[in-house]
């Protein structure tokens, strides 16, 4: 073993309290493979070449546009119907003396939807205690759950009545998702709660938790990544968001121009995308017409952009 | 000392999120070694949430049955399931046979059962609320609907194959490219976030530096 394939373990051993002995068994294999074999293990998978290059493309078109933001140059972002119900959403609840209710989804805080959601949940909860109006957000996952409770936490120190944040309105349900899907839709018959935001990532419990808000004449707003329950919520919500309109919200939200720039950001990678799509289907054409090598550098192409099997 | 609080958890999340993304293109075990140890960290960690988790459901419930809040029944059904269980696993263990095993069985999977079963009806309201024609879009929604439906009856299929056509063309066409640009629309979100996350920009999971 040379001493630059010892860094990481000694980096991992040192700083963050890995013990050497366990890596020995799982690195042991592949260091016995490399003895083993006449050639060294590879430092690079030239499969994932295309894979690479449009992370670095994101990377690229997102430190364009947030280099654009701060010179002053925001993007302008089209309206979106169910951002701009938010606001009236909690009003509603406040005018019917109501509480608002607001699912953050099933994944943990490390998927992205979630941490979109955790963004959102900060600005309606900031409205919520400024028109002094009770926020409920009961936690499918334990891990998002102390987040989700630091979040609320601060948009009511943010309004000015850190007094009247109550932690047992941020609670952890349970991470079997059909008890949670009861325990909320309990929620919603027994306290008749005004106004749901289902904002998140979502599986089969969508339709329970939706329609049982629908059934109580609740005002609902869902934005979710998942979409095999987009249907379900388009069906019975009165807003959804669909898809990546969730991260658009919460870069919105946020206020801050370098968030809303890598909506701008989405636009470039896409127009490169939309680029590569049009030059498959033109030498598909061109190959089926019969021109040389037409076929040959859509081969290519593919074999590019697409990781092999 | 408190900034330091706020900066270790960023500095962790930034050379380990570099790390991860890093190791999808390194093959090499001396980085797929430590990525296979971090994996293992999970379980560990996850254990240490739930108990937190339970201890913060215990709190919330044991307040309001103490103070006999309103419904204050349900929340001593919800503790007393959970430590009767747990005692149960506990004492019995969790063998097949058991008296957790059983419990789990006879009670927990047919009260799953019988919520899940409610989508059913669900999906029927759902539907009945969706394929209404008030518009022009809903119309077309509800056409569709009526021959995508159609052509999955396996009847329809042999009598009449032009809906069964039209059928898989919907869903194999104007579908497939509908829910593929909603799949690259949340991947490009769902990689900003990431990014995001991983350089400091959006330190939302983070809190507030105090």
């Amino acid at each position: 073993m040379n001493c630059r394939s010892l860094l990481p373990w000694v980096f991992f051993s040192l700083v963050l309290g890995i013990p050497m002995p366990a890596l020995a068994g799982q690195a042991g294999e592949g260091v016995a493979q490399a003895a083993t074999s006449s050639d060294s293990p590879p430092w690079w998978n030239p499969k994932r070449a295309g894979n690479l290059s449009a992370l670095l493309l994101i990377c690229g078109a997102l430190a364009y546009t947030a280099s654009r933001a701060k010179r002053g140059k925001v993007p302008y972002i089209r309206p979106i119907a169910g951002l701009d119900s938010l606001a009236d959403a909690v009003g509603r609840a406040a005018e019917k003396g109501r509480s608002v209710l607001y699912c953050p989804g099933l994944h943990s805080i490390g998927n992205p939807a979630t941490m979109a959601s955790m963004s959102l949940l900060g600005s309606i909860a900031e409205r919520c205690a400024r028109l002094r109006t009770r926020i409920e957000v009961p936690n499918y996952d334990p891990m998002t759950w102390p987040v989700a409770q630091e979040v609320v936490r601060e948009a009511y120190e943010r309004s000015g009545r850190p007094e009247e944040f109550r932690p047992q309105d941020v609670p952890y349900v349970s991470s079997r998702f059909l008890a949670y899907a009861s325990a909320v839709a309990g929620t919603m018959t027994r306290e008749r709660t005004a106004t749901n935001f289902f904002i998140g990532h979502f599986y089969s419990e969508a339709l329970i938790l939706a329609e049982t808000g629908a059934a109580t004449g609740a005002l609902q707003i869902a934005a979710t990544d998942s979409e095999a329950q987009l249907p379900f919520f388009i069906t019975t919500c009165d807003h959804t968001l669909i898809g990546e309109e969730l991260f658009a919200a919460a870069a919105t939200v946020s206020g801050d121009p370098t968030a809303r720039s890598t909506i701008a950001a989405h636009d470039i990678v896409k127009l490169v995308g939309i680029g590569f799509i049009v030059a498959g289907m033109a030498l598909s054409l061109l190959a089926l017409c019969g021109l040389e090598g037409a076929s040959e550098l859509r081969e290519r192409l593919t074999a590019l952009l697409v990781e092999a099997r | 000392m408190q900034r330091l609080g706020y900066r270790l958890p960023f500095a962790v999340m930034l050379v380990l999120g570099v790390f991860i993304v890093a190791q999808h293109y390194i093959p090499h075990p001396s980085v797929q070694g430590p990525v296979s140890a971090i994996k293992q960290w999970k379980q560990p960690v996850n254990a240490f949430i739930i108990f937190t988790g339970i201890l913060g459901l215990a709190a919330v419930h044991g307040r309001r049955v103490l103070r006999r809040e309103r419904r204050w029944g349900y929340s001593a059904i919800t503790l007393g399931s959970m430590f009767a269980m747990s005692f149960v696993g506990f004492v019995f263990g969790i063998a097949d046979g058991g008296v957790f095993q059983a419990w789990f069985t006879y009670l927990i999977t047919p009260i799953e059962a019988t919520v899940f079963s409610l989508l059913a009806f669900y999906i029927a309201s759902a539907a009945f609320r969706a394929f209404r024609a008030r518009s022009a879009h809903a119309t077309v929604l509800l056409a569709s609907a009526v021959v995508v439906m159609l052509g999955l009856i396996p009847f329809v299929e042999n009598a009449c194959p032009l809906i069964a056509s039209t059928s898989s063309f919907l869903l194999e066409y104007p579908n497939t490219a509908a829910k593929r640009a909603i799949v690259i629309g949340v991947a490009l979100g769902a990689i900003s976030v990431a990014i995001q996350t991983i350089f400091g920009l959006d330190r939302t999971v983070l809190g507030k530096e105090r």
